[in-house]
Parts: C-alpha cells; sequence; structure tokens
C-alpha cells in the first residue's frame, strides 16, 4: 500500500510546525511570567536545539517538492509513513511533557529541562533515523 | 638482698594504690548513677523585644462565655490556646519565658498565598511540587507559568501582663523555625497557676516568610497581604478561640 510522498510531507510538516509553535508558546510564556527566573535564555536554547534540525529537515524537504511542477508521481509506504509521524508525535508530546510535569516535581523547572537532555538526545537520533528513512523512501 | 626488698615494698605500694584508685573510681561511677538530677531548667526566654512580625492579632480570650465566670490562671488560658491549636493541627508544642507572661509558638507551616494552609506539602519547609489529590487546573497553570514560590508562616501567642513593643528588626526564617525546638515542653507550675488577670492580654504575632524560588533564601514578608484575623481564620482558629 503507497500513498503520495508530497501528501505525507505535508502533513507531516504541519504536525511539526503546530506542535513547535505549541511548544514554543509554551515556552515564551513560562519565561515571560518569570517561571524560570533569570535562566530562561537557557530553555529557549535547549527546546530550539532539540527542534530545529527536524523542523528545518521537515519543511526545507516539503518547500523543495511544492516548487516542482509534478508534485504527486512520487509514492511512500503506508507503514513507513504512518512510522515515522507516530515517532513524530511521539518525539513533540515528550518534548511537551517535559514542561507539564514541572509543577508535579519539587525540582527547579531549569534542573528538570536540563536533566531530560539524556533521553531527548537519542529519542532525536531515532527521530532523524526514521526521517532518514522516510525522505528517502520512493516508489515511482 | 636489700635491693629485692625495696622493689617487693615498691611493687606493692603500687598495687596498693592501683586498688585504691580503682575502688575510688567504682564508688564515684556507681553514686553519679543513683544520683537524680535536681537541678531547675529555666524556662528558655523568647527574643524580646519580639522581632517584627508580619500580621498581629488580639485575642480576647479572658472575656470568653465559657471563661469568663471562673477565676482563671495562665493555664487555663494556655489550655484555651492549645484546644484551638490541636484542633488546627498544630499539636507541636514550644513555650517560651517573656516578660510577664509565656509566649507559645507554633511549627513553621507551608501555607498558600492566600494564608490557607497547603494541606498536602504543610510540614515540609521547603517549595513542594503539586499534589495530585488537590490538583486543579487553575493552580495546576499558575504553577506552569510563574515561578514557583513557598510560603510559610509561624503563629507566636504571647500572654503577658506587660506592653509588646516588637524590635522593628525583621527575623529570618532558619531562626524562627528553630523556635519550635528550642522552647520548652510544657509551662512551668508556677506559671500555670499565676492569675490571669485584667492586665493580661493575649496577642498574636503572625511570621509569615516568602522564598521567591528552589534552594532560594525565604524572606520574612512583611507586612503580610492578610491581616492577623484572617491568617487565623484561615489556619481554622479564629473561631475555636472567639468561642
Amino acid at each position: 500500500m503507497s500513498i503520495a510522498m508530497f501528501k505525507c510531507q505535508t502533513r507531516l510538516m504541519a504536525v511539526w510546525v503546530v506542535g513547535c509553535i505549541i511548544l514554543l508558546l509554551v515556552a515564551w510564556l513560562q519565561i515571560v511570567f518569570g517561571h524560570y527566573g533569570e535562566n530562561g535564555r537557557d530553555v529557549i536554547e535547549w527546546l530550539l536545539s532539540s527542534i530545529i534540525p527536524i523542523l528545518s529537515l521537515v519543511t526545507g524537504v516539503w518547500g523543495n517538492n511544492a516548487l516542482k511542477k509534478v508534485k504527486n508521481a512520487e509514492k511512500v509506504s503506508k507503514g513507513i509513513y504512518r512510522a515515522v509521524l507516530a515517532v513524530s508525535v511521539f518525539y513533540l508530546i515528550f518534548l511537551g511533557l517535559i514542561f507539564a510535569i514541572q509543577p508535579m516535581v519539587a525540582r527547579p523547572p531549569l534542573e528538570v529541562v536540563k536533566d531530560s537532555s539524556l533521553i531527548v538526545a537519542p529519542l532525536q537520533g531515532v527521530m532523524c533515523a526514521f526521517i532518514g528513512i522516510f525522505f528517502t523512501q520512493n516508489k515511482k | 638482698m636489700k635491693t629485692t626488698i625495696h622493689a617487693r615494698k615498691l611493687l606493692a605500694i603500687l598495687c596498693g594504690s592501683i586498688a585504691f584508685v580503682f575502688l575510688v573510681g567504682l564508688a564515684c561511677n556507681s553514686a553519679a548513677q543513683t544520683q537524680v538530677p535536681t537541678a531547675v531548667v529555666a524556662m528558655p526566654a523568647f527574643p524580646w523585644p519580639p522581632p517584627k512580625p508580619s500580621a498581629i492579632a488580639s485575642l480576647d480570650l479572658g472575656a470568653s462565655t465559657t471563661l469568663s465566670t471562673a477565676k482563671l490562671t495562665l493555664g487555663d488560658i494556655d489550655d484555651r490556646i492549645d484546644e484551638a491549636l490541636v484542633a488546627g493541627g498544630y499539636e507541636e508544642k514550644s513555650y517560651f519565658g517573656i516578660p510577664g507572661g509565656f509566649a507559645r509558638v507554633t511549627r513553621i507551616e507551608q501555607i498558600n498565598p492566600d494564608g490557607l494552609p497547603d494541606y498536602s506539602n504543610r510540614w515540609i519547609p521547603e517549595i513542594s511540587g503539586m499534589s495530585i489529590k488537590e490538583f486543579s487546573l487553575s493552580k495546576y497553570f499558575e504553577a506552569l507559568f510563574t515561578a514557583p514560590k513557598g510560603h510559610y508562616r509561624i503563629f507566636v501567642f504571647m500572654v503577658t501582663s506587660n506592653l509588646i513593643v516588637q524590635s522593628g528588626t525583621p527575623v529570618s526564617r532558619d531562626e524562627a523555625q528553630d523556635w519550635i525546638v528550642e522552647g520548652a515542653n510544657k509551662l512551668p507550675t508556677e506559671l500555670r497557676s499565676a492569675p490571669y488577670t485584667e492586665d493580661h492580654s493575649c496577642t498574636v504575632y503572625v511570621y509569615e516568610f516568602v522564598q521567591p524560588g528552589y534552594g532560594e533564601q525565604a524572606e520574612q514578608n512583611v507586612p503580610s497581604n492578610i491581616t492577623g484575623k484572617e491568617h487565623l481564620e484561615r489556619a481554622g482558629l479564629w473561631d475555636k478561640l472567639e468561642e
């Protein structure tokens, strides 16, 4: 079972853009209301390094395909598309959880963010691997 | 031959001395074990004049209906305060002597900014995470976006016939939270049986502290955002004390 690559890329990009906007909005509001005190910059740096590489890859590839005249010629396996979508959603939810659990734990919020890097880094690696497999699939 | 006799004498004297010292030591030790300490421990004194409070409340305990008919003693007043405190969950006692009476201090408790006890983390003197039991969306979003803060409170009940004029200098949280362990466990009998006269009054000093973030030094909140009476009401003490 295969599906048009451009359609999948559009959906994937939409998930990433919406997810990143929500995460950035939450982080920005936290910084504005002084949740991290004077350490807001550290949180933004951490968040950008966690989302920007994949977001720019997804949007860049989508943009490149959007400029092509024939968009739906390339096909991709539906299973691979679903796997990439699931991993993307899981990754973005995990990043969201790092913010969401902060009121429940008796630790400085910045420490929670920094310690989560130990899990975010390998997850980001897995995410990149799935995206790489997805973008190199090409059934004509 | 003579040398041997001298050596024997010296040895005998040495052994005798050791035995004497041993026996004297044993006797002293057993005497110390059976001796009952008779020294009277003085009641610890509360810092006087008292440090600047965050809020003040005056209680009219002597005029209350249940107490006014009898000839009151300081012990009766203490029992009345004790009853209210135990009902409010403040079970630890710490008494200090003050000029003309006594002071009773409560343990430091964590409160919400509105003065209500933070029941899930009440006796933890550090900023705590939100508990699932008391989850509410408004509290959650407040904790998610604003800086985590800790609010703490100590009540000091002062029953005295003297004037109370505070010192004007605030107290640190570390110093104030030690009052609960530095005070006496009960009132001395002489103080308990002392009459509660018209000159006596019961004044409550509320010491409130705000910790601006994890690991940061808590500062005294002077003045408090709410009155002393409101502090007592929200701690569930006012009604019991004014019954």
